[in-house]
């Protein structure tokens, strides 16, 4: 039963990724026979790749549906934004628009939020975490390139670190007992 | 309440159903037509002429203006999606 549902939600995802390509196509038509612009039928275009996202999240195993899922929201915010944006020179704010959204950036703020509740070596450790949070953001930004790669392997190691330190400081025990023992002693 | 401002895409739209109402028109009429200044309208009409969208027929000492093959598929395609370009907001050309 489960399966049939799923079937008809993607089939019912299809039927949405054909209909924006008939737009896209018609959209890109105009463009190409007037010599035109191409950012509206590039936004629909991105409106078609999130159904067709929602469609293999319907029917993928869990680990690939979460990726189409996350998939289908992302591009169809690039698509909105990018029709938001397409008319004059607004389109130079569309990196301004997206980078808030990022999850790289939502991790670090709230990491810096946390942050300020704390006190002592836990208040900079997690600070830590935080910025491990926006040099992953700036490697990413980089990518494809090697310096790309480079800074996003020091975000996480930043971040691994942060939390081996958290660790060794709060959790592991000191002299052969834990962080409780300890202070019952 | 007044006229909304028309954009470009809706401005060329205008003109090519002007053009294509009249099948063979001058300038000056088809600036009457599409209701616009004939200075506003020249470079839209020269545009369109590069593109291939017009074409002109000189007669003597007077230019008359029509609709290419490509210029009425064109006009097809802004009117079928006439709403959603409007809707949107959206400027092709």
């Amino acid at each position: 039963m489960a399966r049939a549902l799923e079937a008809v939600v993607a089939v019912v995802d299809l039927i949405g990724a054909a209909a924006f390509a008939y737009i896209t196509l018609s959209l890109a038509r105009i463009a190409r026979s007037a010599g035109g612009r191409l950012e509206a039928p590039l936004a629909f275009s991105l409106l078609v790749l999130a159904q067709v996202f929602a469609a293999i999240a319907a029917l993928a195993s869990a680990r690939v549906a979460y990726t189409a899922y996350v998939a289908t929201a992302s591009f169809s915010a690039a698509g909105f934004l990018i029709l938001v944006t397409v008319r004059g020179r607004l389109a130079a704010l569309v990196p301004a628009a997206i980078v808030p959204m990022a999850t790289d950036i939502v991790a670090a703020l709230s990491a810096a939020w946390a942050s300020m509740s704390f006190s002592g070596l836990a208040r900079l450790l997690v600070a830590g975490l935080g910025l491990s949070f926006i040099v992953r953001l700036a490697g990413l930004l980089l990518l494809p390139s090697v310096t790309g790669v480079l800074v996003l392997a020091l975000g996480e190691i930043l971040r691994s670190m942060g939390a081996a330190v958290l660790a060794v400081v709060y959790a592991m025990p000191a002299g052969g007992k834990g962080v409780g023992e300890a202070e019952e002693e | 309440m007044g006229r909304q401002k028309r954009s470009r895409t809706e401005i060329i739209l205008d003109v090519l159903e002007a053009i294509a109402a009249e099948e063979l028109v001058t300038p000056t009429r088809l600036a009457t037509i599409a209701n616009m200044p004939y200075d506003r309208l020249q470079p839209i009409v020269e545009d369109l002429l590069l593109k291939g969208i017009v074409e002109a027929l000189e007669d003597g000492r007077s230019r008359r203006l029509r609709l290419t093959r490509k210029g009425y598929t064109l006009l097809q395609e802004l009117r079928r999606l006439r709403r959603l370009l409007r809707d949107f907001g959206l400027e092709i050309l």
